[in-house]
C-alpha cells in the first residue's frame, strides 16, 4: 500500500533532497543558539515558521499550478482557534467574556492545540473548496481572493470570538527555536512526500495538462479538491505555530500585505519546487527583517533617514518583477536540490545505460501483461469489447457526426480513416468522454459509458492518445508512464512499458525535451501501462517517416499481442493502416461510406470517390 | 418600499453596476487578447484619483480635471504593459498573475511614499450632492449622471466593437489570438490598444468612483476592482458581454443588499454577496453567462 502511494524510486531521491534542507536549518539553527543574540534567534525562528507556511502554500500552489491568494484565511483560521484554545481562561476572561464555557475554560498544550487547527482549518477549507475547485484555473483564482475578503470580514465583524481590529493578546509562547525548527523540517519533508507520492504526481500531471489527466483516469476535480484541503490543514497548523510565536495579534494580518509576502516567496523560489519555497522564505524574511528597520527610520551617523512606510512591500515588488523577468518560473524553477546535486552524476549514467537497454527495446520480445492473448483476425467470432451505436455530435450548426455506427472485437486493430473534417477526431472525443454526444450510445465490455466523463471512461479500460501530442511536458517520461498507471500497476510493469517503446534511456529527461517522434512513443507509452481493453490511437504516425512507422507499426501488434486489447487507429497513412488493420471504416462528413477488409476498401468506388473527389472516378 | 424607494434603488443599483461594468469589462478585454489576469487594473483607478486630486488643486476647472484623469489612466495602462508585462509575453497565466500583483503593490507603495498613506479629499461640483424631485420622487444627480455616463459609455463602445476595423480586430483577437495573428491583425498594436481602451474604462470608472466616495488613497482601486474580478468570473472570463451583465448583477446585489440589511449585519454586506456568488458559482462553475467552452482537441 504504502509502496504504491509513495514509490520508493520517487522518495529515495526526495529523502536526499530533505535532508540537505534540514541539515542546513539545523546548521542554522545551532549557530543561532550558539552564537547568535536573541534578535537574530526570533528572526530565526520567523524563517522557520515562515517555511511552514509557504511550504503548505506550495503544496497547492506549486503541484496544482493554481494561484490561490485565499490561503492567510485558512492561516488565521489556524491562529485564531489556536488563541482561543490556548490564552490562559484569567485572560481569556477579560478578553472575551461571552466566550461558551469549554472554549473559555480550555488551556491545552502546544502539540494538542495545533492538531486542533488544522483539523478546524481541514473542515473549513473542505466546504468552501468544494465550489472553488469545480472552477476554471483563472476563475479559481479570483475565488480564492473573494475567499480571502470574506474571511477577513469575519475576523474583523464577528467581535465576540476574535474582537475585531483590537485582536487578541496574552498567547503563550510555546513557539521556541527547536519547537520551530521540528516543525519547519516537518513541513518539508511533508509536503516534499506530498509532490512526489501518487496523488501528488497526478495533481502536477493535471498542472500540466488537464484533458489528458482526465484521458489516463485522473479525475481532475478530485485531484484538485484533495490538495486543497491538505494545503489547507498544513496552513491551520503553521498558522497556530506562528500564533504561538507572535502572541499576539489582528485580523490585518491576514490580508493582503501577507498574501503578498508570502506569495512573493514561493514565487522568487520557484513555486513548483519546495528547495524553491525554503529559498524564497529564507530570502524575504531576512530582507524583511532589515528593510523594517530602514522603515522605522535609520541613523546614518549624523544623518537620520525619515521613516518610510512600506518599503519592505515596494522592494520585494521590485524583486518580484525583476526575478519573473530574469527567471520566469522562480530562481529554482522545477528544480530540487537533489536534482542539481545528482544531474552529473545521472548524465554519465545515462550513457552506460543507453547501450545495455539498447537490446531490450526489440518489440516482438516486449510484453506488458503476460501471457500471448488470442488475437482473433475476424471480427464476427468474439463479442465486440466496444460498441457505438448512432453517434451524433453538432457543433453550432455543423453536423460533425451523422449518426456514426463502429464496434470492435477484443485484439482487433481497426482503422479508420476519412477526408479531412469527416469526424474521426471527433469520434475518438466522444467514445472517450472528451466529449459529450448528442445522440447515441457507447457500451465498453457490456456497460454503458455513453457520456460518462473521461477519467471514468478511461478507467472502465479505455485508454487513447492525442493528435496534437498532449504530454505532461514538464514531468519526466517516467513520471509521464507513471502518472497514467492505474494502482494495480507495478514499478516493473512501468519499466517494461518503457522498454518496449525503448524509452528507458530517456526515462528520467523532461518530456518536452524529446524529439517529436519519442514523444509520440511517450503518449502512446503511457496509454498502453493502463492494460486498456480498448485503445484509440489519433494519428500516431502523424510526421513520422517510414522506418518509423514501421517501428510504430510493430510496437502496436506488440502490445495487441501482449494485452489482447482492442485498437481504433486514425491515421492518413494508408501504407501503414493496410498493413496493420484487419478492418477499415471509413468516414465522410460524418457519416460512415464503407467498413471492409484492407482490400475491399481498396476498391470501393465511393472510398475512392472521398478521397479523390466526388465525379472523378479512379 | 415605496415608489420613491424603489427608483432610487434601480438608478443606484445602475450607477454602481455600471462602475463594476466598466471594469469588469476592461479587465476581461484583456484577459480575452493576452491571457492574463492584470491584478495591477486597481492601480490605475487611483492613478486616475490622484490625478484629478493634483488637476483640481492646480486650480484647474471641473471637466479639465476629469479629463485629466481618464488621460493619465489611459497613459498608466499602456506603458504598464510597455514595461512590466512586454518582457513576460511568453510566460505563463501564473507567472502574469504575479508580476501584476507585484505591479499593483509597486504602486501602491509607492502613493504611500510619494504622496501620504491617509486618504485625501477630491473637491467635486456642488451639484453632485443635489437632488432632483419630480412627482413625489427623489433621486441623486450624482447617481443619475453615473448611471448616464456608464450606460452611454458602454453602448458607445458596443459600436465600436461592432462598426470599426479595430473593434474587430479585438473581438476576433479576443477569441482566438493566433488566428487572428494568422488573419493580419497586428499582435502588439492589438494588445497596446487593449491596455489603452482597458485604460480608458479604468479612467471612466475612475472619475465615477471617485465622485463617488470624493476621496482617494493608495487603496482606492481595491474595492472596485476585487467586484469587477468577481463579475468578471460570474460572466464567464474573457466573455465581454458577459463581464458586463455581471457588473450590474453585482453593483444590484450589493445596493439590495444595502438596502435591506439590517444594520448589525451591514458589515457583512460585501462578503455576503461573495459567499451568494460563490454559491451560484458552485451550482455553475463556468459563470452565470459563460459557455462551457469545448476544448479543441
Amino acid at each position: 500500500m504504502i509502496a504504491r502511494l509513495l514509490p520508493s524510486h520517487r522518495s529515495g531521491p526526495a529523502l536526499l533532497g530533505i535532508g540537505v534542507l534540514a541539515a542546513a536549518m539545523v546548521a542554522g539553527a545551532i549557530g543561532v543558539a550558539v552564537a547568535g543574540s536573541t534578535a537574530a534567534s526570533r528572526t530565526f525562528i520567523v524563517f522557520l515558521i515562515n517555511v511552514a507556511l509557504v511550504t503548505s502554500l506550495q503544496v497547492f500552489v506549486g503541484d496544482s499550478g493554481i494561484v490561490s491568494f485565499g490561503h492567510l484565511s485558512f492561516m488565521g483560521i489556524g491562529a485564531y482557534t489556536t488563541a482561543l484554545l490556548t490564552i490562559p481562561p484569567a485572560v481569556k476572561a477579560t478578553q472575551l467574556p461571552d466566550l461558551p464555557s469549554p472554549i473559555a475554560e480550555a488551556a491545552l498544550p502546544l502539540l494538542p492545540a495545533v492538531i486542533v487547527a488544522a483539523l478546524v482549518t481541514a473542515v473549513i477549507a473542505a466546504i468552501v473548496g468544494g465550489g472553488l475547485v469545480r472552477m476554471t484555473e483563472s476563475a479559481m483564482a479570483m475565488g480564492t481572493l473573494a475567499l480571502l475578503v470574506v474571511f477577513h470580514t469575519v475576523f474583523q465583524e464577528w467581535k465576540g470570538v476574535t474582537r475585531g481590529t483590537l485582536g487578541l493578546f496574552g498567547i503563550p509562547a510555546r513557539s521556541t527555536l527547536w519547537i520551530a525548527l521540528a516543525a519547519a523540517i516537518g513541513f518539508i519533508t511533508f509536503a516534499r512526500l506530498y509532490k512526489e507520492s501518487t496523488p501528488g504526481l497526478r495533481l502536477r500531471a493535471t498542472r500540466e495538462d488537464p484533458l489528458s489527466s482526465a484521458a489516463v483516469g485522473i479525475g481532475v476535480v478530485r485531484a484538485r479538491f484533495g490538495a486543497w484541503v491538505v494545503s489547507g490543514a498544513m496552513m491551520g497548523a503553521a498558522g497556530s505555530l506562528w500564533a504561538l510565536s507572535v502572541l499576539a495579534f489582528d485580523p490585518g494580518q491576514f490580508y493582503f500585505a501577507a498574501t503578498f509576502s508570502l506569495l512573493a516567496m514561493l514565487v522568487i523560489g520557484g513555486r513548483a519546487s519546495v528547495t524553491g519555497a525554503v529559498a524564497g522564505a529564507a530570502a524575504i524574511t531576512f530582507m524583511t527583517d532589515s528593510l523594517s528597520r530602514v522603515e522605522q527610520g535609520v541613523r546614518i551617523g549624523p544623518l537620520e533617514l525619515p521613516r518610510l512606510v512600506g518599503t519592505v512591500n515596494f522592494v520585494i515588488a521590485l524583486l518580484i518583477i525583476v526575478t519573473l523577468i530574469w527567471r520566469p518560473e522562480g530562481i529554482f524553477g522545477r528544480t530540487e536540490i537533489d536534482d542539481l546535486l545528482r544531474r552529473r552524476r545521472r548524465r554519465a549514467a545515462r550513457v552506460a545505460a543507453g547501450s545495455a537497454e539498447a537490446d531490450e527495446a526489440d518489440p516482438s520480445r516486449a510484453t506488458t501483461g503476460g501471457e500471448e492473448h488470442a488475437t482473433p483476425r475476424d471480427g464476427a467470432a468474439a463479442p465486440p469489447v466496444l460498441i457505438a451505436e448512432g453517434i451524433e455530435k453538432r457543433f453550432q450548426g455543423l453536423r460533425a457526426l451523422a449518426g456514426v455506427d463502429l464496434s470492435v472485437t477484443a485484439g482487433e486493430i481497426v482503422g479508420l480513416i476519412g477526408p479531412n473534417g469527416s469526424g474521426k477526431t471527433t469520434l475518438l472525443n466522444a467514445l472517450s468522454g472528451v466529449l459529450f454526444a448528442d445522440e447515441g450510445r457507447v457500451v465498453l465490455d457490456g456497460r454503458e459509458i455513453t457520456n460518462l466523463p473521461a477519467h471514468q471512461v478511461a478507467d472502465l479500460g479505455l485508454a487513447r492518445t492525442f493528435q496534437n501530442i498532449r504530454l505532461f511536458s514538464h514531468l519526466t517520461v517516467r513520471e509521464n508512464i507513471e502518472a497514467g498507471a492505474t494502482s494495480e500497476i507495478g514499478v516493473d510493469d512501468v519499466r517494461r512499458v518503457l522498454a518496449t517503446f525503448a524509452l528507458v534511456p530517456v526515462a528520467d529527461e523532461e518530456a518536452a525535451s524529446l524529439p517529436y517522434g519519442m514523444q509520440r512513443r511517450v503518449e502512446i507509452a503511457r496509454a498502453v501501462v493502463r492494460r486498456p481493453r480498448v485503445l484509440l490511437l489519433d494519428e500516431p504516425a502523424a510526421g513520422m517517416n517510414e522506418s518509423e512507422s514501421d517501428e510504430l507499426l510493430a510496437n502496436i501488434r506488440a502490445v495487441r499481442a501482449a494485452t489482447g486489447c482492442a485498437v481504433v487507429i486514425v491515421d492518413h497513412d494508408l501504407r501503414m493502416i493496410m498493413q496493420l488493420c484487419s478492418r477499415i471504416q471509413v468516414l465522410d462528413q460524418g457519416r460512415t461510406i464503407g467498413v471492409g477488409t484492407p482490400a475491399e476498401i481498396v476498391a470501393d468506388a465511393r472510398v475512392i470517390g472521398a478521397y479523390l473527389g466526388a465525379g472523378r472516378s479512379a | 418600499m415605496t415608489p420613491n424607494e424603489i427608483v432610487q434603488t434601480i438608478v443606484n443599483a445602475l450607477s454602481l453596476g455600471s462602475i463594476y461594468a466598466l471594469l469588469a469589462l476592461g479587465l476581461s478585454m484583456v484577459y480575452g487578447v493576452l491571457g492574463m489576469l492584470n491584478f495591477a487594473y486597481g492601480e490605475l483607478v487611483t492613478i486616475c484619483g490622484y490625478t484629478m486630486l493634483f488637476a483640481s488643486r492646480a486650480g484647474a476647472p471641473f471637466p479639465l480635471v476629469v479629463l485629466a484623469g481618464v488621460f493619465a489612466a489611459v497613459l498608466a495602462a499602456v506603458v504598464m504593459e510597455l514595461v512590466a508585462f512586454r518582457p513576460l509575453r511568453r510566460a505563463s497565466f501564473v507567472t502574469l498573475l504575479f508580476t501584476s500583483f507585484a505591479v499593483s503593490q509597486l504602486l501602491q507603495n509607492t502613493f504611500r511614499q510619494a504622496i501620504s498613506t491617509r486618504p485625501q479629499g477630491v473637491p467635486t461640483p456642488r451639484l453632485f450632492d443635489d437632488a432632483i424631485s419630480a412627482g413625489g420622487i427623489t433621486i441623486g444627480v450624482l447617481p443619475l449622471i453615473t448611471a448616464g455616463v456608464g450606460v452611454i459609455s458602454l453602448l458607445a463602445l458596443t459600436v465600436f466593437f461592432r462598426r470599426s476595423r479595430a473593434g474587430l480586430a479585438m473581438r476576433a483577437a479576443a477569441q482566438d489570438f493566433t488566428t487572428a495573428r494568422l488573419v493580419g491583425v497586428r499582435a502588439n498594436r492589438v494588445i497596446s490598444l487593449a491596455f489603452a481602451l482597458s485604460g480608458l474604462l479604468a479612467g471612466i470608472a475612475g472619475v465615477l468612483w471617485i465622485a463617488r466616495t470624493t476621496a482617494v488613497s493608495p487603496t482606492t482601486g481595491f474595492v472596485p476592482i476585487l467586484q469587477a474580478f468577481i463579475a468578471s468570473v460570474i460572466g464567464g472570463l474573457g466573455n465581454l458581454s458577459g463581464a458586463v451583465a455581471g457588473g450590474f448583477f453585482l453593483g444590484t446585489l450589493e445596493v439590495v443588499l444595502q438596502a435591506t440589511l439590517p444594520s448589525a449585519l451591514l458589515p457583512f454586506a460585501q462578503a455576503l454577496a461573495l459567499v451568494l456568488v460563490g454559491t451560484i458559482l458552485y451550482v455553475r462553475p463556468q459563470g452565470l453567462f459563460g459557455r462551457t467552452v469545448e476544448a479543441k482537441v
